[in-house]
């Protein structure tokens, strides 16, 4: 019998929080969402005169900046506290929101915006490229789509995987997720041949 | 360049080095991937679009999830201040006690302090006990009146108590009255 004791955490440490992003990305990501929210909602109303669904947006898009950059290992190297680093993330996000929507005279005096930026460079966001594989990938029916988005991109553990479906073993996991790339990689190479 | 020597230099440029050792130990998988160095790159291309679109969608749900916790903490609280229909009657039926009639506070007053002093009509020679219940009819403390002459006092432990309505059972040796008040002290937790 597989017994998990989960330990709630109000507040992680940096190191904690990076451990965490490792070992279990969704919880972490969980973590941050509900944990940063607040502040952050506050700060980037105040400072960019935004009504609350409008900083939902530039939230959502900063968690998804600030996990690429953890993915890249960008948050390693970091000099500031990982807080900080998302602040700043938020900050490139806003200024891409409203320069989108064309929103002017609404950014408050950078002296005080100042002290959220580190001395980083902002996140780099790539560009779209068409993708033949995507296709398929998001077609795919589950487990299959919900093994391989959380192997290779949650980078969840083969073990976390078992757990979170239920499972019996790493094996039947690893079994099952090798069907799926051979399935994925089947379809893909099938349609490539109809479109050459 | 080899293909495994692309899929190597792909791993590293998309940063695809997390878990490798389970992605090395996973030599069934890897090889379709280091197979085709081109299927590789637009393979991690996809799972990371993929990927994004599953996150916001997870994002949403929290969201979502936040806004109906939120709604639901309002509507428990909403419901902590119902009447009870039976309570009701019995209060009109209490109040012809000739013994306890309390002067202040009236019905319906709202429990500010610790400490609540009530005063009565006439002097109560007796003990003075009492209990309170929430409007779901749970004992919620109990108590015994700190008397001097025709007025008393009685404690309720604010902190640990919802805000909502409750109803102060009032006892002698012989005769019982029934109050109904309000507490109002804390905003639900969001």
């Amino acid at each position: 019998m597989n017994i998990n004791f989960k330990l709630i955490i109000s507040n992680y440490t940096d190191d904690a929080l990076l451990e965490l992003l490792k070992d279990n990305a969704n919880e972490a990501l969980q973590h941050i969402y509900t944990n940063w929210r607040e502040g952050f909602l506050h700060w980037v109303q105040n400072g960019y005169g935004c009504n609350e669904t409008e900083a939902v947006d530039i939230f959502q898009e900063s968690v998804l900046g600030f996990y690429k950059s953890f993915k890249k290992g960008k948050l390693e190297d970091i000099n500031s506290s990982l807080k900080t680093y998302f602040y700043s993330i938020g900050k490139y996000q806003a200024l891409n929101y409203f320069n989108k929507y064309k929103k002017k005279n609404s950014i408050k005096s950078s002296e005080e915006m100042a002290k959220w930026l580190p001395d980083e460079e902002p996140v780099e966001f790539e560009t779209e490229e068409e993708n033949p594989v995507k296709k398929f990938l998001d077609k795919m029916q589950d487990p299959c789509k919900t093994i391989l988005i959380s192997f290779y991109y949650y980078e969840m553990s083969m073990a976390n995987i078992a757990d979170q479906l239920n499972y019996k073993s790493i094996d039947v996991v690893k079994a099952q997720k090798y069907r799926c790339m051979q399935r994925l990689k089947k379809v893909v190479q099938k349609e490539m041949k109809k479109k050459a | 360049m080899s293909e495994k020597k692309k899929f190597h230099s792909l791993t590293k440029k998309f940063g695809f080095e997390s878990k490798s050792n389970e992605l090395e130990s996973d030599d069934e998988s890897k090889q379709l991937l280091e197979e085709d160095a081109n299927y590789f790159q637009h393979f991690i291309g996809a799972v990371d679009e993929i990927g994004d679109l599953d996150l916001r969608a997870k994002m949403k749900n929290w969201e979502k999830a936040r806004s109906t916790e939120i709604k639901s903490t309002l509507e428990e609280e909403e419901d902590s201040f119902q009447e009870n229909m039976l309570y009701r009657e019995i209060m009109s039926a209490s109040e012809r006690s000739k013994a306890i009639k309390v002067k202040t506070p009236k019905r319906q007053f709202e429990w500010k302090n610790e400490i609540q002093t009530f005063t009565f009509h006439k002097k109560i020679k007796e003990v003075l006990k009492f209990e309170v219940e929430d409007n779901c009819r749970k004992s919620v403390a109990t108590g015994v009146f700190e008397m001097n002459e025709k007025s008393g006092k009685a404690e309720l432990p604010l902190k640990v108590l919802k805000n909502g309505r409750y109803y102060l059972k009032i006892f002698s040796t012989t005769e019982f009255l029934l109050l109904d008040f309000y507490i109002k002290n804390t905003k639900p937790s969001i």
